[in-house]
């Protein structure tokens, strides 16, 4: 069956509409860390948060273009909320420090939910104007899934612009590169770091939402995905845009092929990935230049 | 050294306070444990196999390397136990040595290339190791998949003239195999080559400047922790004489290191204080509040911020301001008598 080129064709689709949602999670993961050496492991809280959010708006009978407008937003105010209340105290601490209070974060935030919103998972349900399949160089391939593909194409570009063409992108990536002399220079680090935490909350945010319809949204989604993610910046090197590109596609296809492969072990497959990428590289890929040299 | 540096007025070592917290634990717990109900007994059994856990995750902490998977040493000890007792019916001491090996095997083969990394790396890696592990039995139709597998048994020690099947005597050989765990621990930390894991953990690039060979070092941590930690595993198999994957998932990861955060990383007394703190406060809380994870990711993140060293941390930080307080004060003193 791999070889029927439209069946190979429509898993080459999905793996790449997978990697646009790691994508999504991984970058404001690894810039996070890349930036403060802060191992913010809530980062799917927000993205769960966000999910349950636009189901919440959905119900009140918005659509989904409603919810991918207001729910991120609502979620990275809540998300920034706790950052500047808990998580800003424990910048510069031990990583271990970070782990035990983000983790805290997961299991009070994962709890809250389940009290709104019950144990059960819930549904979104896709816009109308994306329901049904589109033709595709002569085949039929879902409008919805080619949309995330889109939108994370969109988004790519866009951190690219970002980080590569403007001076906050400048500041950022001197920042990961060398934060103390960057400091010396009179750039507000902490601002920086600020700004960076807020858009990665952000686009956390909205691939909750863009993965809801598919995956559905219930309490644990968080950790299911944050492994996936973090396996994507083992890959790709911390605080690289380059790397959380390269990482997220490889972990999207190795995700999706190993599925059809090898069913019984398909995280056997991206684990095997990436046992490859630590024994060649130990520091992934492509990692921003001071991670490099570890 | 210190005695020479610091002059003769000395509060205890780090290690003397180390010893005597432990000492104490040790017999505060023996006399509640020979006090307590049958019930508290089942507790006490889970508060000192996740002690023997915490020892194996901390010990591995002395070479500066923070695991975030290491129940997948502990599951993997628990279902080759079970899968020796069980399914090749084999004699439960064996299928305890089976699971040690095992342990070590899975340390020395997965270390190969998980100590090549360190810190947060290191954390993200052996993270998505053990999930690779927990998955593998989530579907195994081997080990019946998610339901998991009964029928475990406990290890037979009728030729020592006690059994394990009685809650209270279990309970007691948990805490005196913790016992002796942490003082081989204590002893082996106080040797040469725990002497090397510190200065490892103090510097890596300069042990390996001066010539010793950090990443078979750190790989022969790894493997003593794997080894332990299988060990723990496998005890819990017994304990409730069941397998399930939840014995690999990320929560008993995450919760073996919070136990040893709370109570002081790289204390080794102080994962057994954390743990047992973790098992009863568990306990309590889920049996008195309705949302009680909601309670316990608070509670981790007070303890995150308002005492980021842990319990034993705090208390050889104070003892360490107190020695540095007498040392300043007997410093001009000395430098009198030189002039």
């Amino acid at each position: 069956m791999i070889t029927d080129p439209q069946f190979l064709a429509e898993q080459i689709l999905n793996s790449l509409q997978f990697a646009m949602l790691l994508f999504l999670l991984a970058i404001g993961l690894s810039v996070i860390f890349g930036l403060m050496d802060y191992l913010n492991l809530a980062h799917g809280t927000v993205y769960m948060t966000s999910a349950y959010l636009a189901y919440s708006i959905a119900q009140i009978g918005g659509s989904f273009w409603l919810s991918l407008i207001f729910a991120p937003i609502a979620a990275t105010a809540l998300g920034m909320t706790v950052y500047f209340l808990l998580l800003k105290r424990a910048e510069g601490a031990d990583h271990l420090v970070q782990v035990l209070l983000t983790v805290g974060i997961i299991y009070a935030g994962t709890d809250i939910l389940r009290l709104i919103y019950g144990d059960l998972p819930k549904g979104l349900s896709q816009p109308d104007i994306l329901k049904g399949p589109v033709t595709l160089f002569g085949f039929a391939y879902p409008a919805y899934r080619l949309f995330i593909i889109g939108l994370g194409l969109a988004i790519m570009v866009a951190l690219y612009f970002l980080l590569e063409r403007t001076k906050l992108g400048a500041l950022v990536r001197a920042g990961v590169d060398d934060r103390e002399t960057t400091e010396t220079m009179g750039v507000n680090i902490g601002a920086v770091f600020t700004l960076v935490f807020t858009i990665g909350t952000y686009l956390a945010g909205v691939a909750g939402v863009v993965a809801a319809p598919i995956f559905g949204v219930y309490p644990g989604m968080d950790v299911s995905i944050i492994i996936l993610v973090l396996i994507v910046i083992v890959v790709g090197g911390l605080g690289s845009l380059k790397g959380a590109i390269l990482g997220s596609l490889l972990i999207g296809f190795a995700d999706t092929f190993g599925k059809i492969l090898l069913p019984q072990l398909a995280m056997v497959i991206i684990y095997a990935v990436m046992a490859i990428v630590l024994v060649a590289r130990p520091t992934g890929l492509l990692p921003a230049r001071r991670f490099a040299g570890r | 050294m210190s005695s020479a540096s610091t002059g003769n007025r000395k509060i205890i070592s780090a290690t003397q306070l180390r010893l005597i917290i432990g000492f104490c634990f040790a017999l505060a717990a023996l006399v509640a444990q020979t006090f307590s109900g049958a019930f508290v007994q089942e507790l006490v059994a889970d508060a000192a196999i996740l002690s023997i856990f915490a020892l194996s995750l901390d010990f591995l902490a002395r070479s500066g390397l923070v695991s975030f998977g290491h129940a997948g040493f502990f599951g993997l000890g628990a279902y080759a136990f079970g899968g020796a007792a069980v399914l090749l019916e084999l004699p439960a001491w064996s299928g305890m040595l089976l699971a040690i090996a095992g342990g070590v095997i899975a340390g020395i083969l997965v270390g190969s290339f998980v100590v090549r990394t360190s810190g947060a790396f290191f954390i993200m890696v052996t993270l998505a190791m053990a999930e690779m592990f927990y998955s593998f039995v989530f579907r195994s139709p081997l080990f019946n998949g998610a339901d998991g597998m009964g029928g475990v048994p406990r290890l037979d020690t009728t030729m020592f003239g006690f059994t394990l099947e009685d809650p209270s005597t279990f309970a007691l050989a948990m805490m005196v195999l913790c016992f002796v765990i942490w003082l081989v621990l204590e002893l082996v930390s106080a040797s040469p080559f725990g002497r090397v894991l510190d200065a490892i953990r103090q510097n890596d690039g300069r042990v390996a400047a001066l010539g010793g060979r950090v990443f078979y070092y750190r790989l022969a941590a790894f493997a003593a922790s794997g080894g332990i930690g299988a060990l723990a595993g496998a005890l819990k198999a017994q304990h409730t004489n069941f397998l399930s994957p939840d014995l690999a998932s990320w929560f008993l990861s995450g919760d073996v290191l919070i136990a040893v955060v709370i109570g002081g990383i790289g204390t080794l007394i102080g994962g057994i204080i954390g743990s047992t703190l973790l098992v009863f406060l568990k306990e309590v809380l889920s049996s008195h509040v309705g949302h009680w994870y909601f309670m316990l990711g608070a509670i981790f993140v007070a303890v995150a911020l308002l005492l980021p060293k842990g319990i034993v941390g705090t208390v050889l930080a104070i003892r360490e301001r107190k020695q540095a307080d007498l040392d300043a004060a007997a410093r001009p003193a000395d430098e009198d008598e030189r002039t």
